[in-house]
């Protein structure tokens, strides 16, 4: 079992009651992926590189933001998140990784982290400061999706918002992305539909008590000798996020019935790019020799409160 | 008064002194101290002042390309002895 324990139905077993928008928008793409990645934990070597990058990123610019808002000078703020991501970092980035994942290498990610600290210097979006005096940086929420399951138990989304900011007078998550792909319109459409932003801001008017319109992501396109950034807000209607609410209903009665009936069916039309074309591809009977020979295991819980 | 939080990372062993570049990414972080991690920062600040300088510079127009070539010789099959 991959999927957290506290995230599972006690009564029908693989079915998640606590979702996020990793595992959603997972099972929206291919309930075998689903079964695969999530509730099984298999992940290809190279996707764990991408994540651990992500992860030490979110987390580098999470403890600028941190130490600024505490009274850090921007060079000393920036001082600290390099150490934290140095030390963070090893053994899970190497100083000289192989080709393949060549630009998610350690002297990347420092430079990708200085890079934007710097590029966002006069930032026009203010940082959010909660009434405890900490800054509004990677807040974790659980909230009730006011959907029943047919076993008699409650749904939940979990997540975690990068920051909350201001800008002309409203509040808007902030997310930080980060991507090989060059950062132009093509890039920035996939997030209009999209689950996680819909999900960010349903649960910032929900978690947050925000009356948000929606957020703003910004985006790290990194390469071997450069990092480039781009931002682009991303707006949600009452009606738009009305109907992601109905959507997702009918996928998590979707996901009751396949953890009901132990079969995730294939999405025979999103393999193009899956880290599990290999397998999907092979004879069911040797599938499972395959998955412990190519593939790493790696946990995950969608309750998991960051710090 | 802002405090470093630096210090709540513990060093083990002897810090290695003014490390290069290549010696900070090598090293155990837990052996570097303030100076190697500012020496980063500024190391990478310097390379983003050259990049946006390099990216802001107007781009010089490429050279008219040369006219094409004249199209090969259609070649017929009987030429081929088809």
């Amino acid at each position: 079992m991959a999927l957290s324990l506290a995230a599972m139905s006690a009564r029908v077993p693989n079915l998640e009651l606590v979702w996020s928008s990793t595992t959603l928008g997972t099972l929206k793409e291919c309930p075998r992926k689903y079964q695969l990645s999530i509730i099984e934990g298999w992940a290809s070597r190279g996707e764990n590189i991408d994540i651990n990058f992500g992860w030490l990123y979110h987390g580098a610019l999470e403890r600028f933001q941190r130490q600024l808002a505490l009274g850090a000078s921007r060079t000393e703020a920036l001082i600290f998140a390099v150490q934290w991501t140095m030390v963070e970092a090893a053994p899970k980035l190497l100083a000289n990784p192989s080709e393949a994942a060549a630009n998610k290498s350690l002297p990347n990610l420092i430079r990708s982290i200085v890079w934007h600290c710097d590029t966002f210097e006069q930032d026009v979006l203010e940082q959010v400061i909660l009434a405890n005096g900490e800054p509004a940086v990677e807040l974790s929420f659980v909230i009730e999706a006011g959907i029943r399951a047919a076993s008699g138990e409650d749904f939940q989304f979990s997540g975690h918002l990068d920051r909350l900011v201001r800008f002309n007078g409203h509040t808007y998550w902030h997310d930080y992305k980060t991507t090989k792909t060059t950062l132009g319109d093509n890039y920035f459409e996939q997030f209009n539909p999209d689950n996680q932003a819909s999900l960010y801001t349903l649960a910032s008017k929900v978690a947050f008590d925000v009356p948000t319109l929606g957020g703003f992501i910004d985006a790290a396109q990194i390469a071997v000798g450069f990092t480039r950034f781009g931002r682009k807000p991303i707006n949600r209607t009452q009606g738009q996020l009305d109907e992601w609410l109905r959507d997702t209903r009918m996928y998590l009665a979707q996901a009751e019935v396949y953890a009901v009936t132990n079969h995730w069916p294939m999405n025979d039309k999103a393999c193009f790019r899956c880290n599990f074309r290999d397998i999907c591809s092979k004879d069911p009977r040797v599938r499972q020799s395959f998955l412990k020979s190519n593939y790493g295991e790696r946990n995950y819980d969608p309750l998991e409160v960051r710090k | 008064m802002w405090t470093s939080p630096m210090s709540d990372i513990e060093t083990t062993g002897q810090l290695l002194a003014e490390p290069e570049l290549t010696e900070i990414f090598a090293a155990d972080p837990c052996l570097l101290d303030d100076t190697a991690f500012r020496k980063l920062v500024l190391h990478y600040r310097a390379e983003r002042k050259n990049f946006v300088a390099l990216e802001s510079k107007p781009k010089t127009t490429k050279a008219k390309a040369s006219p094409k070539e004249a199209p090969p010789p259609v070649v017929s099959l009987s030429d081929l002895g088809l």
